[in-house]
C-alpha cells in the first residue's frame, strides 16, 4: 500500500461525480472536461475520460448531441439528463456527509492526540 | 527524403510520416484491444480517435502538413497508454455496476460463437451452453445427422434465429460466465491476437464501411460464400481422412496382429508375389518377430494416425500442442523404421547359404504297369480352394492357418534302371550355412499317401509356425522304373517341374498325359 496509489484510488472514486458537477454549469464535450478534470489534477491521461462518458450517456445521466468544429472532426456535446441532475444531487449529499465525517474523525483523533 | 503515409481518422484525413504511422497504429491497436469487447466499446474507440484527430488538426498549418512522430508521442502522452487507465477502470467499473446492468446473473443464454465456429458456430454456440467439448457437439451433429436429417434443418433454423455473441459481455453470458470487469478482461486477453486482426478492419473505420460501394458489399458477399464452401470441403476432406486412416488403421492392427482377422490383406493386389505371410515367418525367435511387428505396426500406423489427427483437426479445428504430439511421434516412427530395417537386415544375414535334406522311399509294389500321380484334392487347410489347381495362382504363395505356413511343391519325374518306382522328397531351406540351412530344411513337414496303383500328393509342404522360414522349398522326384509308366493326373499341371523327356517350358503339358510319351496312346 503505498501513498500514490491510495490517492490514485481516492481520485477514481470522486471522477464520476466531478464529472457530473462539470456537467451540471454547463454542456460540454470531452475536451472541456478533460482540461477543468486536469486543472483539478483528478486525472493525469484524457484515456480515462472516454470510457466513464460513454458508461454514464448509457446509463442515462447524460445525453449528447454533435456540434460541427472549425478545428477538427465534430464534437460530441454532452448534458446532464434529468436522471443524471437527480443522480448528481444524490452524490452531492453523500459527499457532503463523506467530507464531514472525515473531518470529524480527524479532528477528534487529533484531539486525542 | 521521408516516406509518408495518408490516413483517415474520424473523417479527416491527415499524412502522416512512416515511423508515427507506425507508432500510431500501435498505439490505436492497444487501445482497441482494450475496449474492442466491450459493450460500448465502439463508441469509446470513436471518441478516442476524434480527439486524436482534433490534436492532429491542431498541429497541421499551412508550412507543416505532416504529423511527425513527435506529434503522435505527443499525443500518446496526452491521451495516455491503455495501461495508464486500466487501473481505474476496473475500480469504476465495480463501483458503477451495481446501479447498472454491468453484472448480471448467472444465466446462460444460448448464442452463436462465430470465433470457433466452422459454418454458423451454433455448436460452438451449444457447447458453451451446455459446458461441454464443442468437438463433442459437432461430431454428434454430424453423426446424428445421418439417421436425422431433421438435424440439418434444426442446424440451419438455429442459425438464423440464434444471435451471434459478438461482444465480451455475450461471449461471458454463451458460456454462463459472470459479466464482470476481470472476466472481460480476462476474455479480451484471450482474444487479443484475434483481435490484432480485426484492427485492421477498424482502422479502416466507419467511412470506410459508407463508401463501401454496392459492388464491393456483392464482392464481400461472394467471398463470405466462398468461405463457407471452401470449409465444407475442408471438412469433407477431413472426414475423408479420418475415414481412410481408420480403415487403414483396422488393416494394418488386423494383419499385424491377427495377421486373418478382419481384412484379407494377403490377396490385395499390393502384396501379391510379396509373401508377407512368408516374410512374417521368416524370423529367427519369437521375441524377434514381436519386436518387428510392433516396429513394422508403428512405422505404417503413425502416419495413418497423423492423418487421421491432420482430418479430425480439418474438421473440427481445435487447438492442440501440436508440437509436442509430432516430435513424439516422429521420434516414435523414425525409430520404428530404424527397427525395421535392422530386423530386416539381420534377419536377412541369417539366411545366407541354402541347406539340403533328402528323404526317399519305395513305393508299395503293385500289380499294374503304371503309377497314376494325382494332387491330395482335399489337403485339409483352410481358405484352401479347388479351382487353384486350374490356374496358376500367385495365392498359392500366401497362404498359412493357425500354427502353419505352406508352401507349393514341385514335382519333378525321372526314369531309371531301378526296378521299384521309387519317391524322394528333396527339402531346401537357407540358413547362416549349409548345415543350418539343412537343419532348417529338416523341419518341413510333407505327406503323401499310395493307394494301390494311385499315388496322392499333398500340393504343399508345411512347416510349424515356431520354425524359422527361410525360403524353404521342397520338390518331389518321382523315379519311374523302365519299362513302367506313369499317368500325370491334369490337378499336377501346375506343380510339374522337371520332367525327363520333356522341355521345361512345356513341363506343364505333360499333364493328362502317360510318360514316357512313346506310348501316349495308351489308354486307360
Amino acid at each position: 500500500m503505498n501513498v500514490d496509489n491510495a490517492q490514485a484510488q481516492m481520485r477514481k472514486g470522486v471522477l464520476e461525480y466531478c464529472i457530473l458537477s462539470i456537467l451540471s454549469k454547463n454542456d460540454a464535450y470531452a475536451t472541456d472536461i478533460i482540461k477543468e478534470l486536469k486543472e483539478s489534477k483528478l486525472i493525469v491521461v484524457e484515456g480515462t475520460l472516454y470510457p466513464l462518458l460513454t458508461r454514464q450517456k448509457n446509463a442515462g445521466l447524460l445525453s449528447y448531441r454533435w456540434e460541427e468544429s472549425q478545428q477538427g472532426p465534430p464534437r460530441k456535446y454532452y448534458a446532464l439528463t434529468d436522471a443524471g441532475k437527480e443522480f448528481l444531487r444524490e452524490l452531492h449529499s453523500s459527499w457532503n456527509e463523506l467530507v464531514e465525517a472525515v473531518h470529524s474523525i480527524n479532528t477528534r483523533s487529533s484531539q486525542k492526540n | 527524403m521521408k516516406k509518408t503515409i495518408k490516413i483517415n481518422l474520424s473523417g479527416l484525413v491527415f499524412t502522416l510520416d512512416e515511423d508515427a504511422y507506425q507508432e500510431l497504429k500501435n498505439y490505436l491497436d492497444s487501445i482497441n484491444s482494450r475496449f474492442r469487447n466491450m459493450k460500448e466499446g465502439n463508441e469509446i474507440i470513436s471518441d478516442i480517435e476524434s480527439r486524436i484527430a482534433e490534436i492532429f488538426q491542431s498541429k497541421v498549418s499551412d508550412k507543416k502538413e505532416v504529423i511527425s512522430i513527435d506529434d503522435v508521442n505527443e499525443v500518446i502522452s496526452i491521451m495516455g497508454k491503455p495501461e495508464d487507465f486500466y487501473e481505474d477502470e476496473e475500480e469504476d467499473y465495480d463501483s458503477s455496476s451495481k446501479k447498472t446492468d454491468y453484472t448480471r446473473k448467472e444465466n446462460r443464454k444460448l448464442y452463436r460463437d462465430p470465433e470457433n465456429a466452422i459454418l454458423g458456430g451454433v455448436a460452438a454456440g451449444l457447447a458453451a451452453y451446455f459446458g461441454i467439448e464443442t468437438w463433442i457437439v459437432r461430431l454428434l451433429l454430424v453423426i446424428l445427422t445421418f439417421p436425422i436429417q431433421l438435424i440439418l434443418i434444426v442446424y440451419i433454423v438455429l442459425w438464423i434465429v440464434l444471435p451471434k455473441a459478438v461482444t465480451s459481455a455475450q461471449r461471458l453470458e454463451m458460456r454462463g460466465e459472470k459479466v464482470t470487469v476481470s472476466n472481460i478482461e480476462k476474455s479480451v486477453k484471450e482474444e487479443y491476437e484475434s483481435v490484432k486482426e480485426n484492427v485492421k478492419r477498424v482502422s479502416q473505420s466507419k467511412e470506410f464501411e459508407k463508401t463501401k460501394n454496392v459492388f464491393g458489399e456483392i464482392l464481400y458477399v461472394i467471398g463470405q460464400i466462398f468461405l463457407v464452401i471452401l470449409k465444407i470441403i475442408l471438412v469433407i476432406i477431413g472426414i475423408s481422412f479420418v475415414i481412410a486412416g481408420i480403415a487403414a488403421i483396422m488393416g494394418i492392427t488386423s494383419f499385424v496382429f491377427f495377421r486373418h482377422a478382419i481384412f484379407p490383406i494377403d490377396s490385395w493386389t499390393l502384396f501379391h508375389g510379396v509373401p508377407l505371410t512368408e516374410f512374417f515367418h521368416s524370423f529367427s525367435t519369437p521375441g524377434t518377430f514381436t519386436l518387428f511387428s510392433f516396429a513394422f505396426f508403428m512405422a505404417i500406423a503413425i502416419p495413418i494416425v497423423a492423418l487421421i489427427y491432420g482430418g479430425i483437426k480439418l474438421i473440427f479445428r481445435f487447438k492442440a500442442n501440436d508440437k509436442t504430439v509430432g516430435l513424439a511421434g516422429l521420434v516414435l516412427w523414425i525409430l520404428s523404421v530404424i527397427c525395421v530395417v535392422t530386423i530386416t537386415f539381420y534377419n536377412g544375414s541369417a539366411t545366407g547359404t541354402s541347406g539340403q535334406t533328402t528323404e526317399s522311399d519305395y513305393l508299395t509294389p503293385f500289380d499294374s504297369d503304371t503309377l497314376m500321380l494325382y494332387m491330395q484334392k482335399d489337403p485339409g487347410i483352410e481358405n484352401f480352394r479347388d479351382d487353384w489347381f486350374y490356374n496358376d495362382n500367385e495365392e498359392w504363395h500366401a497362404i498359412s492357418d493357425a500354427d502353419k505356413t505352406y508352401g507349393k511343391i514341385k514335382i519333378d519325374i525321372e526314369f531309371t534302371d531301378d526296378r521299384k518306382y521309387e519317391i524322394l522328397i528333396q527339402k531346401g531351406s537357407y540358413g547362416r550355412s549349409k548345415i543350418m540351412g539343412a537343419i532348417n530344411a529338416e523341419n518341413i513337414i510333407y505327406r503323401y499317401s499310395q493307394d494301390d496303383n494311385k499315388l496322392y500328393l499333398d500340393p504343399y509342404f508345411s512347416l510349424n509356425k515356431n520354425h524359422i522360414w527361410n525360403s524353404p522349398e521342397t520338390e518331389i522326384n518321382i523315379r519311374v522304373p523302365k519299362g513302367k509308366y506313369i499317368y500325370l493326373d491334369e490337378t499336377t499341371k501346375f506343380f510339374l517341374d522337371d520332367i525327363e523327356g520333356i522341355n521345361a517350358e512345356a513341363s506343364e503339358d505333360a499333364a493328362g498325359k502317360v510318360l514316357p510319351l512313346a506310348l501316349d496312346n495308351k489308354t486307360y
